[in-house]
């Protein structure tokens, strides 16, 4: 067969077309798609099952590491944060949330204490350290009569000495006039009364005549006062 | 005239110039005139959507004829080859105005080259098919092939050569 021949037998399959209809059809259809741009998403990477350990591994390192930073943070830096928010989440496991609330007035003094050491001025975080430590003496007051009676005088005492030790050193009023916070005062002034009544026999002239200064002070409901005054008969015991 | 008004004239003519070849290309492939428009149809779908999106189509019969090709694969993956359907091809002469003898001698010579066609192998059949029936330039039956276009006119050379010694046969 000649190539010519065969060329012309090959030309011949064009004239095989599709259907005009079939065509026009098909053309109108596919004409009257929409399509929408798909933009690109950060997410569509972590579709791929080879990115993910990977993706979650960073997740935790990014997540994990400003909370271990932040333990030793103060109030007033900028992971502090962080570290109250660890906080948030310890004290959501705790069993005793009274107990835990008035740890964490320990907590929040103890961190006070730690910018007052400080010998660089730290006004801001001075005051930023008042304003936590007065949050979290609002909320323990609120539940303070939930705390077991085992713990409580302990708690208490050794927050209101903290406080006065705080308040002397910064000259700052911690627990000045806010009645909230006097439900403190008014507990850590009344187990104070009860013990020195226990041995009120011992107690010098002038200790009796502060101790019954302290006892009006505490019927007028004049708790700050009255403790600074048990504060003055205690040395002399 | 309105950005959408340019993408549908522009796709119209693409459309208009392509839609016999692309077909033929597939239904020589499948040998089912469903399968074929089915396929055909989803190709230009194709074509339509990266001008709808503004995506940049430098050659539109290459990439027609690559996505044939790539659809056919996806095809021929989910079903075995079935062949031509050589009483259909006749059917397909759609020039009405051909007397019958004249549509019967087409079918006949059809019949034969398809048949012939049918043993070749799958490269040397796709270069003939592309470069005599649809009349690509050897450049685009070449990047059809991924050959060089000196690789392609020996293809072409040796199928041709094949075909014939088929047909003398």
């Amino acid at each position: 067969m000649e190539e010519f021949t065969l060329i012309k037998k090959l030309e011949s399959l064009k004239a095989s077309k599709p259907d005009a209809n079939w065509a026009d059809l098909t053309k109108s259809r596919i004409l009257s798609q929409n399509f929408e741009k798909q933009t690109f998403s950060f997410f569509d990477y972590l579709k791929q099952p080879k990115l993910v350990p990977a993706f979650a591994s960073f997740l935790v390192v990014f997540a994990v590491t400003p909370f271990i930073f932040a333990q030793n943070s103060l109030p007033g830096e900028k992971l502090y944060t962080f570290k109250k928010i660890g906080e948030t989440v310890k004290y959501a496991f705790q069993s005793d949330k009274s107990v835990a609330q008035l740890e964490q007035v320990q907590v929040k003094l103890g961190e006070l204490d730690r910018i007052t050491e400080q010998s660089e001025n730290q006004g801001y975080k001075l005051a930023a350290g008042i304003k936590e430590t007065k949050q979290a003496l609002n909320k323990a007051t609120k539940d303070l009569a939930k705390v077991p009676e085992s713990q409580k005088a302990e708690l208490v005492g050794q927050i209101v000495n903290q406080i006065t030790a705080i308040e002397k050193k910064t000259n700052a009023a911690i627990m000045d006039t806010d009645k909230e916070y006097q439900a403190l005062y008014k507990f850590f002034v009344e187990n104070e009364i009860k013990e020195i009544e226990l041995r009120q026999e011992s107690l010098s002239e002038e200790q009796l005549e502060i101790f019954n200064k302290v006892k009006e002070l505490f019927l007028e409901e004049k708790y700050s006062e009255a403790l600074e005054m048990i504060y003055e008969i205690q040395p002399n015991n | 005239m309105q950005p959408h008004e340019y993408k549908e004239q522009f796709f119209s003519q693409i459309y208009d110039d392509h839609i016999d070849r692309v077909y033929r290309f597939v239904y020589f492939k499948v040998g089912t005139e469903d399968i074929a428009k089915d396929i055909t149809s989803e190709v230009f779908t194709k074509l339509w959507k990266q001008i709808y999106l503004d995506i940049e189509i430098k050659n539109p019969s290459g990439f027609l004829f690559k996505t044939a090709r790539n659809l056919l694969v996806d095809h021929y993956r989910n079903k075995d080859k079935s062949p031509v359907n050589l009483d259909n091809m006749a059917y397909m002469v759609k020039d009405h105005n051909q007397d019958i003898e004249k549509k019967a001698m087409i079918a006949d010579d059809m019949r034969t080259i398809e048949n012939a066609m049918a043993q070749l192998n799958d490269e040397y059949r796709q270069a003939v098919f592309m470069y005599y029936v649809e009349g690509e330039p050897i450049t685009e039956v070449a990047k059809s092939l991924g050959k060089s276009p000196n690789n392609t006119r020996v293809i072409i050379h040796r199928g041709m050569k094949h075909l014939k010694k088929i047909l003398e046969a």
